[in-house]
Order: structure tokens, then sequence, then C-alpha cells
């Protein structure tokens, strides 16, 4: 199949217009839509994963097709193309994508409101995350990148808890800041980049393949070897300033992390298990495909503030969850501390580091859908979310507390879940970061390690507050254990965080490559030679 | 007799018909007050022939004739109006005018 | 050895190592109907296991040892991390854990048979079992650190196996994070050694320390350490072994006083090579307050499972004081015999328990059944136990002919040879382990003393109560572990160290009669003073004052911190949302200025401009009201006016 990921990325797109067509109070029809949307991208996945083991080259599955080109006459010519494909990067995170959209589609079952407009901006975010993942054009990413915003907003405004239009305005403004500071350098990175295939005409490309190899035209304002100066920094510095911290916004870091907590806990839990699963991770793909290929330089420059950020992010994020009264809160805030360690992994600039970072995202990934899920079951029950009211519980659902055991055991990184591989790659590549290339100083390397200490801190503490002791429920509800749906989409998530804790070699052979390079285009910039 | 009690006296009926238009409310008054205006300026025309030009009565017999046809056409108006209105006071008459 | 034999202890080990979590697996799927037979299942699969490794212990001791490799996962140069080694150390600990755990699952089968929670606890056993022979054959820090975690959590999900306990809860906590902060430190170690030598596996960095800066090798021996001190409650991580007595006493004698605990100092000793003579001070010293702290602890606690927790700290502390001597074969032999004997004490401790609780609810009376002073002349109430008591008890004070006098005296020969080597501070040392060997037989005496001589103070209760004799479940394993405490399984001479199991565990040290002689005589002694002391005046505790480390830890750690978080939430809260906030609204007050400027002074200007030509417009319409004579009024008033200008002017 020549247009797998096309496939991928428009089918629910085209399943989200056929939806319009049908009546609204054709509830189920919807549902079914969706599911089977889902399905079927499960099936494309398949293909998609043999088609990639097969090929060999870095970017796989490639599709290009001109989309815009304009002719500026003596300003040269406008060029972006659709250009699509999957690397070490990106195909976890796709892979991801499609299982957490599953998921959360099961999890979407019990929304009766407003149907239809709920699963056609679900379909319509499924596509812009997966097409944000795979494009390797940055217009073209910049798109998708938006385009999750818009569902996101309404999903979180209309489908969300009593203070949802407060938390959707929030995040949207958060969002739209960093978009508008990754527009601006998308501008820079445009007037700056040329195709070089064309020798008689310049070609202004939104290419991130050109932008990464470097294809800078002479003198213009972000060539690595540009003179002009704003201020302090460069232009390089500004441009990576404005992009990281787009980008970081997203992520989020400490201090631009507030809109996370008040998105989470407002937000129904299927969006609460996408936004920490999928968006959180859109953050720190694109620190990963664009700032960190296209401006290493600076980011070696300016590896002091990343490292001192990703160490504030683990250590405030912990404390911050240790201190939260609210179930959501508390993962929401862990989720901070969590991406902190995926910063760290990425600016350590090893290859341990780096694969460590891309498999925390994809572990991430799995484990906050479980938590989110696990926080939406007691919801679902109770309509209450403080943990003050609650004790006992493990005696009242016994199910229900061994997959809370797993989720929080796997999210304070026990060993045999995906999350302690991950961490301790980070861990790793950040001690020889401190050793080898200094890109994190050693005290922070240390320093982070607190952070393992802490998230074991709160995690426990909630088990013992809610469900140690005495049977107790504040709420005077009746709390059934799990039903047939939850823990259908409980078990797969647990599988997943068991089978990728266990066995990380498939996903590791995938991600090293891409570290690798990474790697390698750090030590070529820190080397001396 | 000089001539200039006859101007004097001309002016004073010239203002009595003054007067008289400015004050009176029914138009037949008004009328009245027009044609005493006239004679006014008729008998300014007489006087000023004192030195025996003629050409001051000729055309005061001129005037008198067209006040004459002016007060016939004006008194067949005010009929007309006083039919139609049954009034001959022109300020009751306010069709014309914008209503306040 | 031969390779038909290198194969055979390869699939061995692993069934010895795979059974356990066979045995959890199982239980797991499980049908609720069979729950009466899950202690069956488990006991014959740990049975299993027990065999297996005593065949692997057979074939590889003192023969070379067996490597078992595979690729786990590769990253970066660190290839085939599945890293095992049998060698004589991990031969003779995996055939300790198997074979205590076997005997706490039969044990526990009487024990906890009307427990709701049998087949996870089961489960959990058997999970458990498998984690610790998981370090045990680790040859590679990774798997290590991999296990060593996952010990902790079986062992954080036994202690609160009780889970409507609310002290069992925040024990089970205290415990996994007091066992977390030695890890972080543990992780620090494994990240600098990583960074140094790019390798986790034993061999490959015990080849490469010869090169290495020592000050850089004392740090990492020394984070490594922490690890240590979590896992063995070293001072000053000691709290929360006595709090993980929260437990069942079955799990309590298996983790919490013969393998997990443990497991701090079998690390050590294969880490051994990193330690640095600066290193080993530290830990000695560590080691020598670990082991003044937990006896003085024994001393103060009245609580008969507190008690012997208490008791394991200070024998770690011991065991640990004994790594600094630089040998840590005697270490090992004392881990050994304190594996057998304090499960011992651990068991008849338990079945003391089950049997006061059996009292307790045949009589429907309340009384707390571990507290020592409910106790007293339970010898004529439970015969069998009293005597595994008292041997297990002796073999922990160090008296002659039993296996705690032998590995005791292997540790202070060790201490003693230091002290020949020049080092000053192993007098120290060696006088603070002869304090500590005193207050154990002072501790001990004190408790057995308690429990099973002198009137017993609940008589009537269990007259009333005419309890049955104890079932052959609970009596056979604390037998079997009181018979395991005697000189033999240690070595053929009651008074040499150096037997079979102290040579095979590398570079011994010979024995030495002074030694043998003066602590023969200091046992003696000790109990001489304590009989005396507390038969003259009995007190249930001896001491009066003893640093409650959890309240300093409280205030200067927990509280600090918990204000600190909630600092962050405000500050969150307040300034990072307010700020926010402010820009918000800002953003809204200037937009309302604007609109403010726009409706008064540019709108103002337009309207009062029409305004205006409005005004005068109405003024001078009033003139023209349609009254023809007012018209005629101004006309002439107007020609007047203008007359009266030409005439004036």
């Amino acid at each position: 199949m020549k247009h797998l990921l096309s496939l991928l990325i428009f089918v629910p797109v085209a399943a989200a217009f056929i939806g319009l067509l049908i009546p609204s109070t054709q509830k189920n029809t919807f549902r079914y839509i969706t599911l089977s949307v889902s399905l079927i991208q499960f099936v494309l996945l398949v293909f998609v994963i043999a088609d990639y083991q097969a090929a060999g080259t870095e970017f796989r599955l490639v599709e290009q097709t001109p989309w815009i080109t304009l002719d500026l006459g003596a300003w040269g010519t406008l060029q972006s193309h659709y250009f699509v494909g999957l690397d070490g990067l990106s195909l976890p995170l796709v892979a991801l994508s499609v299982f957490i959209m599953l998921i959360a589609t099961l999890s979407s079952w019990n929304i009766d409101d407003k149907v239809k407009g709920y699963f056609t901006l679900l379909l319509i975010l499924n596509g812009a995350i997966i097409g944000s993942f795979c494009s390797l054009d940055f217009l073209l990413f910049y798109v998708f990148f938006e385009f999750m915003l818009l569902p996101m907003y309404f999903l979180i405004g209309i489908w969300g808890g009593p203070k949802r239009e407060y938390a959707s305005i929030k995040f949207f403004l958060y969002t739209l800041l960093g978009s508008i500071f990754i527009l601006m350098v998308m501008i820079g990175l445009y007037i700056s980049v040329q195709d070089p295939s064309s020798s008689d005409q310049l070609i202004h490309t939104f290419s991130i393949m050109h932008m990464k190899k470097g294809h800078f035209i002479d003198g213009s304002i972000l060539h690595p070897l540009a003179t002009p100066s704003l201020g302090p920094f460069s232009f390089r510095g500004w441009a990576f300033l404005l992009v990281f911290f787009g980008f970081a916004i997203k992520l989020p870091v400490v201090p631009l992390h507030t809109w996370l907590p008040d998105a989470h806990v407002q937000a129904p839990t299927p969006i609460s298990i996408i936004l920490a699963a999928l968006l959180l991770k859109v953050g720190a793909y694109g620190l990963a495909r664009i700032v960190w290929p296209i401006f290493p330089d600076q980011v070696i420059y300016f590896h002091w503030m990343i490292s001192f950020i990703a160490i504030l992010s683990i250590i405030y994020g912990a404390l911050n969850a240790m201190a939260s009264k609210d179930l959501k809160i508390l993962i929401a805030y862990s989720s901070v501390s969590h991406m902190g360690f995926v910063l760290l992994g990425l600016v350590s600039g090893t290859t341990e580091g780096i694969s460590g970072a891309v498999y925390q995202m994809f572990s991430h990934g799995i484990i906050s859908a479980l938590l989110f899920a696990l926080a939406g079951v007691l919801y679902d029950r109770t309509h209450d979310r403080l943990i003050i009211n609650y004790s006992g519980l493990s005696s009242k659902m016994p199910v229900y507390f061994s997959f809370i055991l797993i989720g929080f055991f796997a999210s304070l990184g026990l060993p045999g879940f995906s999350g302690f591989i991950a961490e301790v790659m980070v861990f790793l590549g950040a001690f020889k970061s401190a050793g080898s290339n200094h890109l994190i100083p050693a005290w922070m390397a240390i320093l982070s390690v607190s952070g393992l200490i802490l998230g074991a801190a709160y995690y426990l503490w909630t088990i013992q507050r809610m469900f140690f002791g005495k049977f107790a429920d504040k709420t005077n509800s009746a709390l059934p254990d799990l039903d047939r749906r939850e823990l259908l989409i409980l078990i797969p998530l647990a599988i997943a965080a068991f089978v990728f804790g266990l066995f990380p070699q498939s996903l590791i052979d995938v991600i090293n490559p891409f570290a690798k390079q990474l790697t390698d285009l750090f030590a070529s910039l820190t080397n001396p030679y | 007799m000089a001539i200039e009690h006859l101007l004097y006296l001309s002016a004073f009926l010239f203002s009595i018909g003054l007067v008289i238009i400015i004050t009176k409310r029914n138009a037949i008054m008004m009328l009245l007050g027009i044609e005493l205006m006239l004679n006014a300026a008729n008998l300014n025309l007489v006087a000023f022939g004192y030195d025996g030009k003629i050409e001051g009565q000729v055309f005061a017999l001129f005037v008198v004739i067209v006040a004459v046809c002016e007060a016939a056409v004006g008194m067949a108006i005010v009929l007309r109006v006083y039919h139609y209105y049954t009034t001959s006071v022109p300020d009751d008459i306010s069709n014309l005018k914008e209503q306040r | 050895m031969t390779a038909d034999d290198t194969f055979w202890v390869t699939r061995l080990a692993l069934a010895a190592w795979m059974l356990p979590v066979v045995s959890c697996v199982a239980l797991l799927f499980i049908p609720s109907g069979l729950k009466k037979r899950v202690p069956l299942v488990s006991s014959s699969l740990l049975f299993l296991a027990f065999i297996s490794s005593a065949f692997v212990f057979v074939s590889v001791w003192n023969n070379p040892s067996v490597v078992i490799t595979w690729n786990w996962f590769t990253f970066n140069g660190m290839e085939n991390n599945g890293q095992l080694r049998i060698d004589n150390l991990s031969a003779l600990m995996l055939v300790v854990v198997n074979f205590i755990s076997l005997l706490v699952h039969l044990f526990s089968s009487a024990y906890l048979h009307n427990d709701a929670g049998l087949k996870r606890y089961y489960a959990i056993l058997g999970f458990f079992t498998f984690a610790m022979l998981g370090i045990v054959l680790s040859d590679n820090l990774f798997v290590t650190f991999f296990f060593w975690e996952l010990v902790g959590f079986s062992s954080y999900l036994l202690i609160g196996h009780w889970r409507e306990k609310p002290e069992a809860g925040a024990a089970a906590t205290k415990a996994f994070l007091f066992n977390r902060i030695g890890d972080a430190g543990f992780l620090i170690g494994i990240g600098l050694l990583w960074a140094q030598f790019n390798s986790l596996h034993f061999e490959t960095i015990a080849k490469a320390t010869a090169a290495t800066d020592p000050a850089l090798l004392t740090w990492i021996s020394l984070l490594l350490f922490c690890g240590v001190m979590g896992k063995s409650a070293q001072f000053p991580l000691s709290t929360w072994l006595p709090d993980a007595m929260e437990g069942p006493t079955p799990v309590s004698a298996l983790i919490h006083a013969a393998t997990m605990v443990a497991a701090g100092v079998f690390l050590m000793a294969r880490i051994y090579f990193l330690f640095t003579p600066t290193a080993l001070v530290v830990v000695s010293t560590i080691g020598s307050i670990t082991a003044l702290w937990g006896a003085f602890g024994a001393l103060k606690a009245l609580d008969i499972k507190k008690i012997l927790a208490y008791s394991t700290v200070s024998q770690l502390g011991f065991m640990i004081l004994g790594m600094g001597s630089g040998s840590f074969s005697g270490s090992i032999l004392h881990l050994f015999t304190h594996a057998f004997f304090k499960a011992c004490l651990f068991l008849s401790a338990g079945t003391i328990i089950h049997y006061l609780h059996g009292v307790q609810h045949k009589t429907h009376t309340h009384f707390d059944v571990q507290d020592i002073r409910n106790m007293g002349g339970l010898r004529q109430h439970l015969p069998y136990t009293f005597f595994a008591f008292l041997i297990a008890g002796a073999s922990l004070s160090g008296v002659p002919l039993l296996s705690g006098f032998v590995s005791k005296e292997a540790i202070l020969t060790q201490l003693y040879y230091t002290t020949q080597n020049g080092n000053t501070l192993g007098w120290l040392f060696l006088c603070i382990a002869f304090i500590v060997s005193f207050l154990t037989v002072y501790y001990t005496f004190r408790m057995t003393y308690f429990i099973f001589f002198g009137h017993c103070r609940i008589a009537d209760v269990i007259q009333e109560a005419k309890a049955e004799r104890l079932p052959l479940i609970l009596t056979l394993p604390v037998s079997i572990l009181a018979a395991c405490s005697v000189w033999l399984i240690v070595s053929w001479n009651p008074s040499d160290f150096s037997g079979w199991i102290y040579n095979g565990l590398g570079n011994p040290v010979p024995h030495h009669l002074i030694i043998t002689v003066i602590s023969s005589i200091w046992v003696v002694l000790a109990f001489i003073f304590a009989y005396f002391n507390l038969r003259n005046k009995p007190r249930w505790s001896p001491i009066r004052f003893f640093p409650d480390l959890d309240v300093f830890y409280t205030v200067t750690l927990l509280k600090p911190l918990l204000q600190l978080s909630r600092y962050t939430l405000s500050f969150d809260k307040k300034w990072i949302d307010g700020s926010i906030h402010f820009a918000a609204y800002a953003q809204v007050t200037i937009a309302k200025a604007v609109m403010l400027f726009d409706r008064v002074l540019i709108d103002g200007a337009v309207n009062g401009i029409a305004r205006l030509a409005g005004g005068i417009g109405s003024i001078t319409r009033s003139l023209a009201n349609g009254k023809i004579q007012s018209y005629i009024l101004w006309a002439t008033a107007s020609l007047v006016i203008f007359i009266l200008w030409i005439l004036l002017s």
C-alpha cells in the first residue's frame, strides 16, 4: 500500500464528514463510526509497522507531493510540500496515538450529551494528532498542530466540568501563545532556508529535512554563522528561545504549566486521557523533531537553562502533586514531573538520554492514560475526587485497587513497568552527560533522582489515605467494582505498561537510530577536534 | 398746507394698516389693513404731484384699479377658505405646517 | 564441571528462580472455589524450587561459577544486560532463601488459614521469593536494581496485607519510602558507574576499578551503600523496620528478618571490590551506630515483634560493622546463621501470637497479644515453642555450641585482625562489637524471661480457654529452624568458625583462639549480669530514653517538605496563575479604557457638533412658526432695524 500514512491521517477526517450527514438522534451510530475508525486505524497500524520494518532508510513510508508553490518573482519561490514520513521518533508516537484513540473512544461510550458534535470533534482531533506526528514539512506540521487546538477547546469547553469555560480559555490562550512563538520562528526559518536542488532559482522551503541539513541561505538571519544580534543573543538564539518555549508550553514545563491542572480537572475522562497521553507528547515531539535538530548549537548554548527547567519541572511538579487534594490534579502534576524527565533526557545529548526521553514519552502516554482512566472510574461513581473524602476503598473495590496499584506503581517507576526503563535510561544519560559532554551539570543529575523519592511519596501517601484503613466514603455513593467496559479500557493499558517494561528491546531498536543520529549531531558540535 | 402734512398723514395711515395686518387675526381685517396701506401709498403718489405733475395721479388711479382687482381676488379666496375650513382666521388653518 | 553439568545447573537454577513466580501467576488465575488448595499448590511449587536449589548448591559449591547471559535489551553498548551468576555466594543464598520461604509458606497455611486475602498473600509471597532470588543471582547492577525495587514492592504489599488496619498502610508506605530514599542514592551510584565505566556488569567494573581515582570510587561505593542502608535498615534509615511489624508474622520472619533485609549485606559482598578503605570506615561507623541503636531499641520495646525487629536492626548493623573489617566472609556467615535463628524466633513469636489469639477468640477477652507484659510462664503451655525459642535465642546471644556463636566469632576475629594491621579505629569498632553482643544477651534474656518464665499474667484466661495443642504445621517449621541453629550447620568444630561455609566465601581469615575464649566468657558474664539485674528488680523497659528518630524526621524533614509542597501549590495558584490573571485583567482593563476614550471623546466630539447644529437649527426654526403675521412682524422689524442702521451710520 502506497498511501498508508495518508490513510491513517485522513480516515478519521473523512469519517467526521460522513458523520455530519447522519441525524444527531442516531447516537449509537456515531459511537460505532468512531470505534470502527479506530479499529481500521489499528489494522492500518499493523501494516505501517510491517512496512516500517521492511524499509531501511532513515525516513520510511515517505509521501511527498507539492502542496503550495508560489512564484514570488525576484524573491524566489515559496514551496511547501505535503510531506509525511516516519522515523524512530514518530513511529512510537503514531502507534501510541492509534492505541490511545481506541482507548479514548471506548472511554467516551457513556458520553450522552451532544453525541454528534463530540464524536465529530474527536475524529478531527484524531486526524490532527496523527498528522502532526507524521508531517515533515513545517507548514504542514503547523497546520495540524493548530488544528488540534480547536477540537480540544470545544471538547473541554462543552463537555467539561463546572469551571470548563475558564479552563478551556486558559488552555486555548496558553497554547495559542506558544503557537504564535512557533509561527514567528517558522517564518524566520522559511526566510532563511532554501531547497538546494535547483541552482538557478532561490526556492524558500518549509521542509524540515532541509532545515535540519542546514541548507541555509548565505547571509540570512538564522544562518548558523550569521553575526547580527539583538540584545544579548543572536537571532538564532532568540529564534531558539521562542520555539523552545512555544513547544515547552505544550510539554509543559514549570512555570508555563498552570493550564494543565485546570484543563485536566475540567475535561471529561476521555479528553483527559488524550490530553495527557498525546497532546503533551506533541510538545516533546516538536522539541525532538524541530528544535533539537535545527538549533543544536543553541541547545548547547542554553544547556544550563534547559537542564534547570527540566529539574525544576521534575521537583516542582512532584511537590505540587504531593500537596494536591484532588486526585486528578495530583495526576496532572505528576505529568509535569514526568515530562521533566523527557526534557532532561533530551538535553543530555547522549544516546541513552534521548532514547530514554522518547521511551518516556511513549511510556508516559500509556501510564498517564491508565491513571486518568482510573480517576474517571471513581469520578463516574461519586462525582467527587477529593482524596480526603475516601478511606479504605480497597475493601469495597478490590479489583479497582489492583489497577490503582498497577497504575501508581507504574508511574512511580517500579521495575517491570515501562516507566522504569525510561527513567533509568534518562538517568544514565544524565549522568553520562555530566561526565562527558557536560550539558547537564552533575548536581542537577543528582538532584533529578529526588524526583523518584517524591514520586513514591505522593503516590503511596495517596494509596494510604484513600485505600488503606477503615472504609469511609463521605459522598455516600454506591461503589460497585469495575464493570466490563472499564476493564476493557484498563486491561490493555496495564498490559502495555507491563510488556514495554519487561521487553523493551523492540521499542528501543526503533528509537535507537534516531537517538544515535541526534547524539552524533551533538557530538560533532561539542567535541572541539 | 405743506406737502409734509400729507406725507405725515400717509405715514400714519400706513402704520395703522401695518398694525392692523400684524395684530388682527381675521383675514378680512388683514385685507382691510392692506387696503389702508395701499391708500397710504396712493396718497403719497398724489401728494408728490402737487406742483402740476400728472404722472402721480395717473399712477394712483392705476393702483386703485389693481387694488380693486386684488381685493376681489382676495375676498374670493377668503370666501373659499371660509367655506372649506369654516373659518377666516389664517392661524387656524395649519394643514401645511409641520406638526409639533 | 563438565558442559553437561553446566547445562543442568543452569536449568535447575532457573527452575529454582522461576518456580516461585510460577506459583504467583498460578495463584492469580486459580478459581476462588479452590481457595483451600492455595497453600498446598504454592508450598509444593516452593518445595520443588527448594529441591532444585539444593541440587544447584551441591553441584556449584567450590566449583567454578556458572554464568547465564541473555540479551535482555541493548542500548548504546550496554549489551547482554541479562546476566546471572551462580557461584558459592549466590548458591548459598539460593538455598537459604528457598528453604526459609518454603518453611514460611508451610507455617502461613496454619497461621493465616482464615484470612480473606489468603490467595493474594501467597501470590505475593511467591513473587517476593522470585524477586529476592533475582537479587541473589544477578551479576549485573541493572538486574540487581530491577529486583531490588521489586523486593521493596512485595514487602510493601505484605506489610500492608491487612488493609483495614490504618497502621499497616502507614508502615507499608514508610517502608517503601525509606527504601526509595536509599535507592535514590543507589541509582546515583549506578549512574556514576555507568558514566565512568559504560557498563554495569560486576566483572567488567571490577577489572576497571584498578585504574580509577580512589576518591571517585569512594563516592560511588558510598552511594551504592545508600541502597544497602535503605534495604538493610541501617541508621539513619532504620526506623521503617520496627514499623514493618504491622505485617503478618510469617512475613516478618521471611522478609524482615531472614532474607530481604539481608539483601543489603549480600549486595555489599557482591560489590565489595568497589569499597576503598575510607569508604569502609564510613560503613563500619554506620554499622556500629545501627547495631547500638537497634540493641537499645530492643531494650526499650515491649511488643514481642518489635523487640525482634530491633534485634534484627542491631544484627544487621553488626553485619555491616563486620563488613568494614576488610572481608565480607564473616558478615555473610552471620547473615546465614542469622537467617535461621531469627526466622525461628519470629515464627515462635508467631506461634505465641497465634496461640494467644485463639485464647482471646474463645474467651472473648481483649488484651494486646503481642505485649510481653501480658505474657509470662508460657513454657508450660507451649513447651515445643519454648524449646525452639530458647535454642534460637541462645544462638542469637552467641552461646557456644550454637551457630550464632560461631558466626559472631568470625566477625569479631576479623575486626581483631584489622586492629593488628595498625588501624586504630579498629579498636573502637571491636569494642562496640563487644558492647553490642553484651546488649544482645541482655535483651534476649529479658525477652525470654518475661515470655516464658515467672508467673503467667493471663493464666486464668488460658485456663478458661482450654486451648488444644498446636497443629504440627506450626511447630514443624519452628523445630526445623531451631535444629538449623546449632553449630553443625556452619562447621564441624563448634569453636572454630572457619568451617566449610566460611572458607568457601573468599578472603577468609584464620581462627584465633583468644577471641573464642574471650567471647565465650563475655557471653557468660552477660548472662550472669542479666539474670541478677532482672531477677532482683524486674523492670519492663530497662532503659528510659531511646531516641525517637521518627519524631525527629517528622519535624526536620516531613513537615518542612509538606509545608514546601503546600507553598509551591499556593505559589502556582497565587503567583503563576495570579500573574496570568493579572495579565488578562490588565488587558481587559486597557480595552475598557480604550472603549471609554472612544465613547466619551471621539463620539462625544462628533455628537457635540451635531447637537450644536441641531440647537441652532431649533432656535431659528422657532422663528418660522407658520404664522403669517409674525413673519410680517419680523420682516418689518428687520426692515426697521435696517433703516435705522442706514440712517444712523
